[in-house]
């Protein structure tokens, strides 16, 4: 059996570095905001690029993938947060083949995968753009369908993730929020291309945050 | 007792009653039995039943009625007997003069063409005063047989000439009659004379039966023993076996040949091996040929008992297959071919007018592999064997006889040390081929060849599936189209894939499981269906 190598580490380093640069950056005028009492509970979505760890993953579903995310946090303190998230990914690929005979034999699969997240945010300097460091496990639901051939393969796997990222203020209410998340999803046995598939990888995203109480 | 149960009573007593009562051998209604000199074509439609066709006569059984009708008619007729319960009638032939042996018998005879006696008696005893040699065929004058006439027996096939015409199947037939072999024949031969007689009522005629159960068996043919009695007192079997045929079973066709013997003393000894240990032994020898071989229509073989007392055994079997609705394309009656004697090496083959097509077709078959001379005699007189049964019944009957006087016939001394071996293998071989030609032999397609297969395996994240490409060849002949078969392992038990016959030479196998070998074969059909055998096998990713 083939086993594809994991992803070449540099570009996702290099967000990394880039996000956690950004606070540095912020403007000193605007720290003054950080004594408005902010809201206990907020809402927020976000949308972004992800980046799977697995060659497989890439190769059999190569187009850009695009998860979308829903959020429903608390703050506890100013530099602490606690969120609960579903992500969504839908995306379509095709085969690749083994022992090719005939290159132009493809079948047509849909790739579906829902992710129930529960994750903890550092906020280790509060300010009008604030750095952030969280981590977190992850609950993923996903289902591999053959569009031309009657096999389907589905499970669930729990998982972790890491992320960094900054939010900008907005206003009194709401932040922009981008971050960077590695994560990892073993879900065990796959095909002949790799012995254990993993569902994890980088996710660049960007969303918004709203207080609500 | 309520009136409507008191009727189902007696209902029931009265339907008891008539299923009890005896079955009468003679016509239930006043009747002669009258020879009319042939052709008579206005016979049955005036109400008289055909009971036999001789050369220059027929033997008419008329009610007493019809007779005047007949008279009024203009047909030309004498009554020779009034059938009468209890009374058995004979075709007797005998080369003598004078059949019997002695005067005071209760025994009638009547002289009806040259050689050709009717006897009729009520002494179920009565064979010991006729002179051998002698042959009998016992008569009926009721029941379900078929005018003498018969209908016109099936057509053959109708693709015959184009058949014949193939080279292919030349050399299949020629194939098949290298395979006779004249030490099995001298072996059955042997064992058959060994039971010392096969006089039909004895036990050792009932063990020679056996024996020839017990050899279709081992050759691993479906076969049977179908008893029957005859003469009120006695009791044999006929041996059956049937090759079942691959594009219309339904149609048959038969060989077939006494076993049992008889001679001037025949409980005691009668070998019978011209007649017919011959015929029995040319009979296992087709079916050990044949078994192995696969044909469009059934072929039956079928060794009978009871000729020699009156072609009971063979007349049984015909009036159950006619009952029955048999579609028998053509009988092969195989009776004394291992005898040629001291003229010129001729094997008869006696048809009567209705079979003359299946004469010549045996001749065409066969003549061309053998070196004895075939001879069609075509003759409705000679109803001297098992054939005749069947000619009775409508059917195409042909006996295959060698064409010689030989004076050990009936006789103790009829034995394999005065046989002609090599002329029996011949007339085997006609036999054979004849027979193997009518069920059409290999009429099937070439397998196709160049069978190649290669595999690849299509996966996705978490399955995978494995397609095997199949592409062969083209068969020469037209109109040809192919099957695929697919095995777990190799030459293990083969599915079929295709519904329809492929008209393309390739073939796409998908969504297999790629942890699994799998083996293909490829037969050809034809456009009437039949089948080849299978393709060389290949494993699916042979030519990967």
């Amino acid at each position: 059996m083939k086993t594809i190598d994991m992803m070449s580490p540099k570009a996702p380093a290099f967000f990394a570095a880039v996000l956690l640069l950004l606070p540095f950056f912020s403007s000193p005028a605007l720290a003054g905001m950080e004594k408005v009492p902010q809201p206990r509970f907020f809402i927020g979505a976000a949308a972004g690029y992800f980046y799977p760890r697995q060659d497989a993953f890439r190769k059999i579903y190569g187009k850009p993938l695009w998860p979308v995310e829903l959020q429903l946090g608390w703050n506890p303190s100013r530099k602490m947060s606690v969120f609960g998230a579903v992500r969504y990914l839908e995306t379509s690929g095709s085969t690749v083949l083994l022992a090719a005979q005939r290159p132009e034999e493809k079948y047509a699969l849909r790739w579906r995968q829902a992710t129930l997240r529960l994750g903890m945010n550092f906020w280790p300097l509060p300010s009008r753009f604030a750095p952030f460091l969280g981590a977190g496990v992850s609950y993923s639901f996903y289902r591999e369908q053959w569009l031309d051939a009657p096999l389907a393969s589905e499970g669930r796997q729990a998982g972790f993730f890491v992320q960094t990222g900054g939010r900008y203020r907005l206003g009194r209410r709401f932040h922009a929020l981008v971050q960077i998340e590695y994560s990892a999803i073993s879900a065990g046995g796959g095909s002949g291309l790799s012995r254990s598939v993993n569902l994890g990888g980088l996710n660049l995203s960007l969303g918004l945050t709203a207080g609500i109480f | 007792m309520p009136v409507r149960k008191r009727i189902v009573f007696y209902l029931l007593v009265f339907l008891l009653s008539t299923a009890f009562l005896p079955v009468a051998a003679a016509p239930a209604e006043p009747s002669a039995l009258v020879k009319i000199a042939s052709p008579a074509p206005a016979v049955s439609r005036l109400g008289g039943v055909v009971v036999q066709e001789l050369h220059s006569c027929l033997l008419v059984c008329a009610p007493l009625p019809v007779l005047p009708r007949l008279r009024a008619a203009g047909v030309d007729f004498a009554v020779l007997a009034y059938p009468r319960e209890g009374v058995h009638f004979f075709l007797l032939r005998s080369p003598l003069v004078l059949p019997l042996l002695s005067q005071g018998a209760d025994i009638e005879c009547r002289l009806l063409e040259d050689r050709i006696w009717l006897l009729w008696t009520a002494d179920p005893g009565f064979r010991r005063y006729l002179a051998q040699p002698f042959r009998l065929k016992a008569l009926a004058l009721s029941g379900p047989l078929a005018p003498a006439a018969g209908e016109i027996p099936p057509a053959p096939a109708p693709e015959y000439e184009e058949y014949r015409s193939r080279p292919r199947a030349a050399r299949a037939l020629a194939k098949l009659t290298a395979q006779v072999s004249q030490e099995r024949l001298r072996s059955d031969i042997l064992t058959l004379q060994n039971f010392k007689t096969r006089y039909a009522s004895t036990a050792q005629c009932e063990a020679a039966g056996d024996f020839i159960l017990q050899r279709f068996r081992q050759i691993g043919l479906d076969a049977e023993s179908d008893p029957f009695s005859f003469e009120s007192y006695y009791q044999s079997k006929n041996i059956v076996a049937v090759i079942p045929g691959e594009i219309a079973p339904e149609r048959m066709v038969l060989a077939c040949a006494h076993y049992d013997s008889t001679s001037n003393n025949p409980l005691v000894s009668a070998p019978g091996a011209d007649d017919n240990a011959s015929g029995t032994a040319a009979i296992l020898e087709l079916a050990r040929i044949l078994a192995k071989e696969k044909f469009d229509f059934s072929i039956g073989l079928l060794c009978v008992s009871a000729e020699e007392w009156g072609l009971y055994g063979s007349a049984h079997y015909a009036r159950q297959a006619r009952r029955d609705g048999a579609e028998i394309i053509a009988v092969v009656n195989l009776d004394m071919i291992a005898y040629p004697g001291d003229r010129q090496r001729v094997l008869d083959v006696i048809g009567n007018r209705k079979s003359e097509w299946l004469a010549d077709r045996f001749i065409a078959a066969a003549q061309p592999l053998v070196g004895l001379r075939l001879a069609k005699v075509i003759d409705p007189s000679l109803t001297w064997s098992d054939h005749s049964s069947f000619w009775d019944q409508g059917y195409a009957a042909l006996c295959g006889i060698e064409d010689s006087d030989n004076p050990y016939y009936h006789r103790s001394s009829d034995t394999l040390a005065t046989l002609d071996l090599p002329f029996a293998v011949e007339a085997v071989q006609a036999s054979l081929a004849a027979v193997a030609d009518l069920a059409r032999p290999l009429n099937t397609p070439a397998a196709p060849t160049g069978l190649q297969a290669r595999s690849q395996i299509s996966m996705s994240l978490f399955s995978s599936l494995k397609t095997v490409y199949l592409n062969w060849q083209a068969n020469r002949e037209q109109g040809i189209g192919y099957h695929v078969y697919r095995a777990d392992q190799s030459h293990g038990p083969a599915l079929r894939l295709t519904a329809q016959p492929l008209a393309q030479t390739s073939f796409k196998d998908s969504f297999l499981s790629p942890a699994q070998e799998y083996f293909y074969v490829l037969t050809a059909v034809d456009e009437q269906g039949r089948e080849s055998s299978y393709s060389q096998e290949v494993r699916d990713d042979e030519n990967n």
